[in-house]
Parts: C-alpha cells; structure tokens; sequence
C-alpha cells in the first residue's frame, strides 16, 4: 500500500515537472514583442557616428561653395558697378558661375549617396543585431512601429524598446 | 579511548582541513598545456579569445594571438623547448598579433566575387583589401588609438570560402596597469563590403585567464 503511494506519489510530480517545462518553454517562444523604430534608430551609436561623419563632409562641401558663391557674387557686382564691363571679368564670371552651378549639383548628388550609404551601412547593423535579440530572448516576432499606424494597439508591457536600444549599443561596442 | 581535548584538537583539525581545501577550491591556479591542447583552448570561441561576428550576409571571425601561440604557429612542432619559444617571442615582440577571416553566410565560392556585377569592382576589392585595408583597422585600448603596422592579405584564389588577414597593431604600454574590465577593441571601419564601422572586443579578463604553454 505504502508502495503505491510513493509511486503515485512520483508520478504525479514528474508529469507537474513535465507540464510546468511544457509550459514555460513554449510561453517563452509564443513572445512578441515592439520597439519604436525611430527611437532605436536614432539612439544607435552607429547612426549617431555616422551622423558626425556626414555633417562633417557637409559642413566642408557647404564652405567650399560658400566661397565660390561669394566669389561669383563680388564678380557680379563689380561688372554691374563697372562703367566700362571688361571682356575678361565677363567671360571669368560666366566660367565662375557655370562652376558654381556645376560644384552645386555635384556636391547634392553625393551628399544624398553619402547619406544613403550611411543609411544603409545603419540599418545592415541594426537589423542584424535585432533579430540577434529576438533570437537569444526567443521572441517569435519583433514589430516595429513608427507610430503612423502599422501597429494600431499593443500593450505597454510588450513594449521593448529601452531593452533592445542598450542590446543593439551593447553589440555595436563590441560586447555580447 | 578519545577525551574531550582530543576531540576538540580533531574538530580543529577538521576545520583547518576544510578551509584549506576551500580556499584552494576558489584560488584559480593556472593551467599549463601541451603546445596541441594550447592552440585548441586559443582557437576554442568559448574561451573569449576568437570571436564571431555577424553583420548582414557577412561573418567576421577574429582570432586573438598571444605571442606564446604565435610563436607555436612559426615553430609548428607538437612539442617546444623553452629557448625556441623565447628566441621567436623576442623576435615578434613589441606588435599584438590577430588573424582576421571574412567570409558570406551560405556562399562557397570566392567571397572577393560574392554579389559582383562587374570584374572592375573585382579588381578594387583585390587592391582595397590588399594596401587600403590596412588604413581602416585599428585597435582602441585604455582610451589609445593603436595603429594597424602589419597587415598580410592571405589570397586563397577561391580555393575556400573565406579571406583571411594576418594583423599586427602596435602594443600597448606593459608598464600601465590594466584591470580585468579593460577590453581591447578591433575596430574595422569597412568601406568596400557595405557595412560600415564594426567593433570586435576582447576582455582583459579572457586574455589574463589564458594558460600557461607547458615547454620541455
């Protein structure tokens, strides 16, 4: 008698044990979860360097046709000052300014490569270590939202954000 | 027959002997290994000392050499005498030394053509990671900026689906302390594959942990 109730006894913890694994392994892999895009985006060290670079390259770019400009402008004004308008001033004004056109359109197209490679460069990175987050944390699915209705309701609880921001950081620093 | 002062000496004894084993229990006593289990416990990612990293279609695995290990790669005998392993270390001294491999997640083929839409683009791969490359590796290390002063692009003409690069930065000054937070970062400022910065650390705390090369 004594037996069977030991044995009863086992068999009712063991399958508790089992149900309670059971569980907690696929509660934790049904997660969801959401992170506000921009915010991750903007917080990334990543982002944030690269930002530095390219203001940088913009700041250079925008005095070298300030320079131009105010060249060709000074130009401008002492032809239509001028009593008597030189042949040479003319002509070096129109080459002046055809540059200046010339270094304008020049200096936008690469701006915008540059900011699109920069972009690119950003989201390669994030995205790489988000769904490295998702996968360590056995998140199902990550949502991004931007705030202009692609997730129209989510609880505040599933909201992820400040987590995956230090995680992204972390992993861009070098850490795991 | 046991009086109460013997079993109060025995109890003593008990006790000295516990904390004794206790206390070499939680001391790490290093360990030395064969010249094979050494470059297996160096190459081994869960020691700290290799690291992968993924980042889009690519993965970066950088090895971490101490000098006992590179000297062993030079020396390659299953068994090392203490004067060889001083007389290559003198020579390799003054530089930290790192292999780097890049290879395409799910390619096989020659990384330098992976996503290629023309041999013109081939050819800048070629030359970037053969000179330019050097120019965008550094080490941070204690707030220092450490150049990369040897830099070996080792082509293997698709013959294996990686391309690997023999590193040397300048060292760090031995005479300042580092702690166990410190971390040496590999900091790659890629301009050729479309990824942008990407950091690699290694912890002071892997590197002070490595065991000692067992030599005859």
């Amino acid at each position: 008698m004594r037996k069977w109730i030991v044995s009863a006894i086992g068999i009712i913890g063991f399958v508790m044990a089992s149900c309670s694994l059971f569980l907690i392994w696929f509660g934790n892999a049904g997660k969801t979860g959401y992170i506000n895009t921009s915010e991750v985006y903007n917080d990334f060290k990543l982002k944030k360097e690269l930002q530095e670079k390219l203001d940088k390259v913009l700041l250079s770019r925008k005095s070298i046709l300030d320079s131009l400009k105010l060249t060709v402008n000074l130009l401008e004004n002492k032809i239509e000052n001028s009593k008597k308008i030189s042949q040479s001033d003319t002509g070096r004004y129109e080459f002046l300014r055809s540059q200046y056109l010339l270094k304008e359109k020049q200096f936008q197209e690469d701006n915008e490569a540059l900011a699109k490679k920069y972009s690119e460069q950003v989201w390669q990175q994030l995205n790489q270590y988000i769904q490295d987050y998702g996968k360590s944390n056995n998140y199902r699915f990550v949502f991004g939202t931007n705030g202009q209705g692609n997730l129209m309701y989510a609880n505040d609880a599933s909201n992820i954000t400040e987590e995956v921001k230090e995680y992204v950081n972390r992993r861009f620093s070098g850490g795991k | 027959m046991l009086t109460g002062g013997s079993l109060v000496a025995n109890n003593k004894i008990v006790l000295l002997y516990g904390f004794i084993s206790i206390m070499v229990g939680c001391i790490k006593l290093p360990k030395e290994l064969v010249p094979r289990d050494y470059a297996k416990w160096i190459e081994n990612t869960n020691n700290g000392l290799r690291i992968e990293k993924e980042i889009g279609d690519y993965i970066f695995d950088i090895q971490y050499k101490p000098l006992d290990y590179a000297a062993l790669l030079e020396i390659k005998k299953d068994s090392v005498s203490k004067q060889e392993i001083e007389k290559i270390k003198k020579e390799m001294e003054g530089l930290q030394y790192y292999t780097l491999k890049i290879s395409a997640k799910n390619f096989s083929g020659d990384i330098l053509k992976y996503k290629l839409n023309d041999m013109g683009n081939y050819s800048k791969r070629v030359e970037y990671f053969s000179f330019g490359m050097q120019n965008d590796l550094k080490i941070i290390e204690q707030g220092d900026t450490l150049p990369c002063t040897l830099h070996h692009f080792e082509r293997s003409y698709g013959l294996s689906p990686y391309i690997t690069f023999d590193l040397g930065f300048q060292d760090k000054d031995e005479k300042k302390e580092k702690k166990e937070s410190d971390e040496k970062i590999v900091y790659y400022n890629d301009s050729i594959l479309g990824i942008g910065p990407i950091k690699i650390a290694f912890k002071n705390k892997d590197i002070q942990n490595i065991p000692r090369l067992k030599t005859y």
